[in-house]
């Protein structure tokens, strides 16, 4: 029963979040990532976030470097969680990135573009990577389920609405 | 239960408990919990089905088990029910009753008037928002129309007037239309104005429908993530506050100066700022717990029914090891009955416990030993009584008397194979018959039963009541011998069988006809040494008297009377002479020397005898074949070389008679060694010498007595011969025998000398 299930929700878990766009630019405060991605919420988490429940949504970014020798290097492993909340005396939106910017807005559909089109964000320090060398760059993002109230996550587990989450895309980038 | 399904068994329990223990633990450790709880209940429900396996398993050989009947299946069958009675009752009660609670109680948590207080008070705190904006807006509005109406100049003045007047402004300023900052003024604690200045859509919405007013703020960063760095508490952010954003009109020129917003930012009411939070915190948290509901309950039901199912499942498990230990000693000992039933008296594994059971198989072995040492004593005495039976009926039937013992109607019970050889009747199929009715023992049944009929006379006489026995000779003809046959003498002696035996009788009989035999020839040697005597002596007075009858006689008649004179004492010298000389053989035969025992080499002697043969015109019918290394004889050289003479001359005279011309006249002389056991167990040596014709044989009547003297089938001869030759022989210690060769071609004369000479070292 319980092994039908779980293949199910890993199909919907890989559509909801699809990345649409991903590439590293390099700057010259370190290497950015442009990306673009695009879900939607469902009916379940539009209401919780009504309700006043807080929601993050984490990107994951690495860049690994085969070697035949030994496992992959791990240059760099990088995480950025983008949380949304909806104050309901107030009602407005708040998008806060997190140990960063916080941000308001007045409705759902700005706090989630701000969401789905972040603004750059500096990966990698200059030197982090070697230049001319070709890394494999993985990228993930989704619903961080870590972040929720302790009984919304006991939901979450059991709730296919509750998954959120993008395939990791993986590309190949040459360090500038 | 084999070892393994006992192993697998615990492990599965072990495992489960571990699983069960995450499970219950899982809503801890959320970053572990999420991602792990699906294989967590994934690998709970494998471990339910395995152990439903199991259990299914154990049940269905349990099942195959009692349905073959097989031994001991009924018992733990039983156990099984119970234990698992036992263990999944009680689970069963406490799952429902927990499945009950967990729903009552998740539910119990909401229920729709709390909820629409909320709602209400959530509205209580927006209007009072809202009027707090209206008054805000209201203030706004007419230091708006004042900054409208004052000139450029005296808009910081103004500015700082009003955020004076109300100390709960924190900042005002003027912003351009692309809310670029012209003029500030600020509360006391106000630093950081850039926190402060509108955003684009705020602009936009100011521009488009002023006054914009809204209530901003009181974001609360919960703490539960743990790398996200505490909120400064004075973070304008984090206070919840009231912003009004609306146009300066320009009453002068429309022209003349660009558009100039005015932006006030109040702190709301400390009062209202913190009950607000409190209730927005409040309503949060219990629309969350309304949303977590469905899962929560369900995931408590998902664990429960998880650990129902596996402890119904460890139950019976359970039950399956516990029935399994309590039953085995049982079983064993069933076991045991049963082998000893059969009869292994073999012991059985003891259960290695100390409480009843274990003493019940100690005990149990401890009967077994005692019956299986009982049954080893009873064997024993069986086979000593097998054997003393078994040496009894060996002496019996190796006893060459033979023995019959008679039932009360002197029917034959048993008889030994004496009585075969002796009466020459198969002793098997005279069983039960009655003596009487056989052919050929008539005559012997008759005498013994006379004999007991006088023993009974005489017992109910008085007589001699202390004799149990009777002895009597019998003499009966031979069986399947003709008339001419000499008759079987039997030395029989009976007696009875004690009454309280059921009575009957034993007959034991030998034959005696050798004797007699050698009684006879001891009669007769001692008649001729007699007979010699007495009539040895006449003789020589008769040859006397006859020879001077005619010394004096011749003389004096006439011619024709002294012919008959002579004619007559010649006869009598003759016949005088001829009696001497049987006398002197009868002599002889009577007083043979003692034997002067010396060694001798019998090959050596029968060579140099036989020598004396080759002369004679038979000389190749003569074969002798002596062995080499033939040891050293103790014999008479004079009274052997006797024996061989007569034998030679016997079988010589046998072959004289042989009729058929077909028949080539052979004697064969064989000497050989033979290696026989002697009565003390030690093996020796004895040397056989034997003579064979090809003649006629002995006739049957002649050879039951052809060592008594005067018993002879030639038409000249004394009878002697062998006679001579037997005491010889029995003077040499031998033993001689002959017989007819079965297929009716001669005779052979077996001269076995059992003293042989010490072994001298050459």
């Amino acid at each position: 029963m319980l092994a039908c299930v779980l293949p199910q929700a890993a199909r919907a878990a890989e559509e909801a979040v699809e990345i649409t766009r991903a590439h590293i630019e390099a700057a010259e405060e370190g290497y950015r990532l442009s990306a673009a991605y695009a879900f939607d919420l469902s009916h379940g988490l539009e209401d919780a976030l009504q309700y006043g429940v807080q929601l993050s949504f984490t990107t994951e970014i690495s860049f690994t470097r085969p070697r035949w020798y030994w496992f992959d290097e791990k240059a760099v492993t990088n995480k950025r969680t983008h949380r949304i909340w909806y104050n309901v005396l107030t009602r407005q939106y708040h998008v806060t990135i997190i140990g960063s910017v916080s941000q308001s807005f007045d409705s759902l559909d700005d706090a989630l573009f701000f969401i789905r089109r972040p603004t750059r964000w500096v990966v990698a320090p200059r030197g982090a990577l070697k230049v001319g060398e070709v890394y494999n760059v993985t990228l993930s993002m989704g619903m961080d389920r870590n972040y929720l109230p302790k009984p919304i996550q006991v939901n979450a587990f059991n709730n296919r609405e509750w998954t959120l989450a993008s395939q990791k895309k993986t590309f190949q980038y040459r360090a500038e | 239960m084999t070892q393994a399904l006992r192993y697998l068994f615990v492990v599965a329990g072990a495992v489960c408990s571990i699983l069960l223990f995450l499970l219950a633990s899982a809503s801890d450790n959320s970053g572990f919990f999420d991602r792990y709880y699906s294989w967590l209940l994934a690998m709970n429900a494998t471990v339910a089905f395995a152990l439903l396996a199991l259990v299914a398993v154990s049940l269905f050989r349990l099942y195959s088990r009692y349905k073959s009947g097989k031994f001991g299946s009924r018992l733990m069958t039983r156990l099984v029910m119970l234990f698992a009675a036992i263990g999944v009752l009680p689970g069963l009660v406490i799952f429902l009753v927990s499945v009950q609670f967990v729903s009552h109680s998740i539910e119990s948590w909401f229920n729709v008037r709390v909820e629409e207080a909320l709602e209400a008070g959530l509205d209580l705190g927006r209007s009072a928002l809202d009027a707090s904006l209206t008054e805000l807006r209201g203030e706004a509005g007419k230091t708006a129309d004042e900054l409208a109406r004052l000139p450029f100049y005296a808009a910081p003045s103004e500015l700082a007037r009003f955020v004076k007047d109300h100390p709960r402004i924190q900042s005002a300023i003027i912003v351009d239309a692309d809310g670029g900052l012209i003029v500030s003024a600020m509360g006391e604690r106000r630093i950081n104005l850039s926190a402060d200045l509108p955003t684009a859509a705020m602009m936009a919405k100011a521009q488009a429908e002023p006054p914009y007013a809204a209530a901003e703020g009181g974001s609360e960063l919960r703490d539960d993530t743990v790398n996200a760095p505490a909120p400064p508490p004075l973070d304008p952010n984090n206070v919840l506050r009231l912003r009004v954003l609306m146009p300066i009109a320009d009453p002068s020129s429309v022209t003349r100066f660009a558009p100039r917003y005015l932006q006030v930012i109040q702190a709301a009411s400390p009062r209202l700022a913190s009950d607000g939070e409190m209730l927005r915190t409040a309503y949060s948290e219990y629309k969350e717990r309304f949303v977590a509901r469905v899962g929560l309950r369900r995931m408590y039901i998902e664990t429960l029914t998880l650990t129902l199912l596996l402890a119904v499942f460890g139950a019976i498990a359970a039950a399956f090891l516990i029935a399994n230990d309590l039953a085995q000693p049982l079983l064993l000992l069933a076991e045991g009955t049963r082998a000893v039933a059969e009869g292994d008296l073999s012991p059985r594994p003891i259960v290695a416990s100390s409480d009843e059971l274990g003493t019940l198989t100690q005990s149990f072995n401890t009967m077994t030993r005692q019956l299986s040492e009982a049954r080893t004593a009873v064997e024993r005495n069986r086979i000593a009584l097998q054997n003393a039976k078994a040496h009894l009926e060996s002496v019996l039937g190796n006893m060459s008397a033979g023995v019959m013992v008679l039932d009360a109607e002197f029917r034959l019970v048993t008889c030994n194979d004496s009585v075969e050889r002796i009466l020459q009747k198969a002793g098997v199929a005279l069983i039960g018959k009655p003596l009487g009715d056989v052919e050929g023992l008539q005559e012997f049944a008759a005498a013994v039963t006379a004999a007991f009929s006088a023993q009974s006379a005489q017992s109910a006489a008085g007589r001699n009541i202390q004799r149990l026995h009777w002895q009597r000779q019998i003499e009966i003809s031979r069986p399947g011998g003709g008339p001419d046959e000499s008759a079987l003498i039997l030395l029989t002696r009976g007696s009875r069988l004690p009454q309280e035996g059921g009575g009957g009788y034993i007959v034991v009989f030998d034959d005696i006809t050798d004797v007699i035999s050698a009684q006879r020839s001891i009669a007769w040697g001692e008649v001729a040494r007699r007979l010699a005597h007495e009539i040895k002596n006449p003789l020589t007075p008769i040859q006397l008297s006859a020879e001077r009858l005619q010394m004096k006689l011749e003389s004096k008649l006439e011619a024709k009377d002294v012919e008959l004179l002579n004619k007559s004492t010649s006869t009598i010298v003759n016949q005088v002479s001829s009696m001497k000389r049987m006398v002197d053989d009868f002599r002889d035969y009577a007083r043979t020397p003692p034997a002067q025992l010396q060694p001798l080499d019998l090959n050596g002697l029968v060579e140099e005898i036989l020598h004396l043969y080759v002369g004679d015109e038979g000389n190749d019918i003569i074969h002798a074949q002596l062995a080499p290394f033939l040891p050293m004889v103790m014999g008479d050289e004079t009274q052997m070389r006797q024996v061989i003479h007569n034998l030679l001359q016997n079988a010589q005279d046998a072959l004289a008679d042989v009729a058929d011309p077909a028949r080539e006249p052979r004697i064969d002389v064989v000497t050989e060694a033979i290696h026989y056991q002697s009565a003390d167990g030690g093996t020796r040596i004895a040397v056989r010498l034997s003579i064979a014709d090809n003649g006629p044989g002995f006739a049957p009547k002649i050879l039951a007595r052809a060592f008594e003297p005067y018993v002879t089938s030639k038409a000249r001869g004394t009878g002697l011969g062998l006679a001579m030759v037997k005491k010889i022989i029995d003077e040499h210690g031998g033993r001689i025998d002959i017989q007819n060769h079965a297929d009716g071609s001669g005779a052979s004369v077996l001269i076995l000398l059992l003293k042989l000479a010490p072994v001298q070292l050459a």
